[in-house]
């Protein structure tokens, strides 16, 4: 019944909202998610991540709009698009009494079974071989966060969802797991569906982002262009609006910034030289000047408002 | 419906072995068991052995335990013991089973894989029955052995089998297990709805308790009220039981209704088990599956 045909998104949110009582916690979500990408699913706490992701798995029930995964209505053929996929819903969640192995076979078994035959592989891959007969109870946060990522494997399911995947992990523990993530999506093509509210994680992993804020979506692109589109230089002057003046009359995006005697103006840093003579040019005593952090963190702040969110019950 | 109960039902075994792997895995499983070989043990060996040596052979005291004690009279009464107190442990098995996923987030794990709710709420009451019946039977057995072991070490060991013996004890055994699973079904509910293993053992156990206070009020004031007893469960678990051969058999309170109050006939009171079992069960897989599994749900 795989119908993809690698153009339509795997997955598909249309208009969703889930409302608790009168708290929106998402609220007309729309987002497309391309076959074999690495999505970053942005957004700060409380911005509705969990309750969207619920939503996707049909653990949580839409107030209204759709979610379509692999061309089908997740609703009506449930069972049939959660076979394919595989996720970690927070934390991964293990029976402490059973062992790697068999918390797997579990997991397999829930799956429709068929699977129990690449528990070795996966086990392997995810570096817990000679240790699937530990019960869960005796393993670390890295090791279940590791189990976590071959039950999500277990079936090579067509998409991986990955809610806050490094949460309760240290430094280094992140890393590999962030390692294995790319590798993963990297070498079987596989669709990665992760939310994060760790901007470094998302920046270092992910090919397109959708950043949420209060359940809407603020923003959706490819990190690559969104990078590029936020940065900008600014200049220190001894009147910020005139540069202003003199910066959008030479056909530059420009704004007077929010510290004294700064304008903005959004160009690459190659034109720093160039816009400082512009403007000494004009009259204008230039002070200093640099190049505005182009990174995911500053993005972020700027359409979340500051990372501001409300509280979410559902989240 | 039809067609939907033809695509649910061929994926509810597996489901089903996943239930019994895990109670079989489960520390608290061994441990209720083992309570019960201890009690078993205590009964038919330390009792018996503690009774003749205190009391002597020949005391009218030890001689009528001994007798509801030996091998095969004593299966009368293991009945009587597992229709009284196999309730608690079912109460506690089942509402482990059901409740405890809440408190690993498990269920989520499990229903982001692909199983219904129906399906997934369907397995754990098989499974949960399933063990109920395997428990029962295990019962019987090692209450057997126990039985000669301690016919044994009295030296008294010398079975004989009335008519139709092993066809009462199974009928019995049948319809002693059956009853239980209206306690099943209590514990089943509760759990799933309170979302907590632990909750539902409260529950379970206080219904236990409290239902056995107002029921012998309400025997107690007679009337309409006493007649209304007659439809508390354990009071219908009761009509359909004292009619047991085994225990008419052996002579303990078996035969005979217990004094006081009114009682429906076995089949009557069975048909009425099973109705609430079945509004028990289908009322608590109709709010599993109108119910949102947040994180803020204890999952």
């Amino acid at each position: 019944m795989r119908i993809n045909n690698g153009s339509e998104p795997v997955v598909r949110l249309e208009g969703l909202t889930k409302r608790f009582g009168s708290l929106t916690a998402v609220d007309q979500l729309d987002l497309e998610v391309i076959p074999g990408e690495v999505f970053g699913f942005l957004g700060p706490n409380g911005a509705g991540k969990s309750t969207t992701i619920g939503m996707m798995l049909g653990l949580i029930e839409p107030t209204a709009g759709s979610v379509e995964m692999f061309g089908m209505d997740a609703s009506r053929h449930r069972s049939d698009v959660l076979r394919r996929v595989g996720a970690i819903i927070e934390a991964p969640a293990f029976y402490p009494y059973l062992s790697g192995r068999d918390n797997l076979r579990v997991v397999a078994r829930y799956s429709g079974g068929g699977h129990e035959s690449q528990i070795d592989e996966v086990l392997e891959l995810v570096g817990l071989g000679g240790r699937e007969k530990d019960k869960i109870k005796h393993y670390s946060t890295g090791m279940k966060q590791r189990l976590g990522l071959a039950s999500v494997l277990l079936g090579e399911p067509d998409l991986i969802v990955l809610d806050e995947p490094t949460a309760g992990l240290d430094p280094a523990g992140t890393h590999e797991f962030r390692e294995l993530i790319r590798a993963t999506a990297t070498e079987s093509g596989r669709t990665v569906f992760m939310s994060s509210h760790l901007l470094s994680e998302v920046q270092q992993t992910c090919d397109r982002v959708a950043i949420i804020n209060r359940g809407r979506t603020v923003l959706q692109e490819s990190l690559e262009d969104l990078l590029h589109r936020v940065g900008g230089v600014y200049f220190e002057v001894d009147d910020s609006e005139r540069a202003e003046t003199a910066l959008t009359a030479a056909g530059v995006a420009a704004s007077v910034g929010n510290e004294p005697n700064t304008v903005w103006a959004e160009v690459g840093r190659e034109r720093i030289g160039e816009l400082n003579s512009l403007l000494v040019g004009a009259g204008l005593v230039v002070s200093g000047s640099g190049v505005r952090s182009s990174d995911l963190e500053s993005v972020f702040l700027e359409v979340t408002g500051n990372g501001a969110s409300k509280e979410e019950s559902g989240n | 419906m039809l067609n939907r109960i033809s695509t649910e039902l061929p994926t509810i075994p597996p489901l089903v072995s996943i239930e019994l792997l895990k109670t079989r895995k489960r520390r608290v499983t061994w441990i209720c068991f083992g309570i019960v070989v201890a009690f078993l043990a205590f009964m038919f060996i330390a009792v018996r052995v503690l009774m003749k040596s205190t009391a002597g052979a020949d005391s009218p005291e030890f001689m009528q335990m001994d007798a509801a004690m030996r091998f095969p009279t004593g299966f009368g009464f293991l009945q009587i013991m597992e229709a009284q107190s196999a309730l608690y442990l079912v109460i506690v098995l089942v509402s482990l089973l059901v409740g405890s996923e809440y408190g690993w987030g498990t269920l989520r794990l499990a229903l982001a894989r692909g199983p219904s709710r129906t399906q997934f709420m369907l397995a754990k009451l098989i499974a949960a029955m399933l063990t109920i019946v395997i428990g029962t039977a295990a019962f019987l057995i090692v209450g057997a052995a126990l039985m000669i072991l301690g016919d044994l070490t009295i030296g008294a060991f010398d079975p004989v089998f009335p008519d139709r013996f092993w066809l009462d004890l199974f009928l019995d055994w049948l319809r002693t297990t059956a009853v239980l699973m209206i306690y099943v079904a209590i514990a089943f509910a509760a759990a799933s709805l309170l979302r907590s293993g632990g909750a539902g053992i409260g529950v379970g156990l206080a219904f236990v308790v409290v239902e056995q206070i107002v029921m012998n009020l309400f025997i107690g004031f007679g009337g309409t009220l006493g007649k209304v007893a007659q439809y508390f469960p354990t009071r219908l678990t009761e009509s359909v039981l004292f009619t047991s051969r085994l225990t008419v058999w052996i002579d303990v309170e078996g035969g005979q209704p217990p004094p006081g109050g009114t009682w429906l006939d076995p089949w009557p009171a069975a048909g009425l088990l099973t109705l609430y079992f079945v509004v028990l069960i289908g009322g608590a897989i109709w709010v599993f599956n109108k119910r949102d599994l947040t994180s803020g749900s204890g999952t």
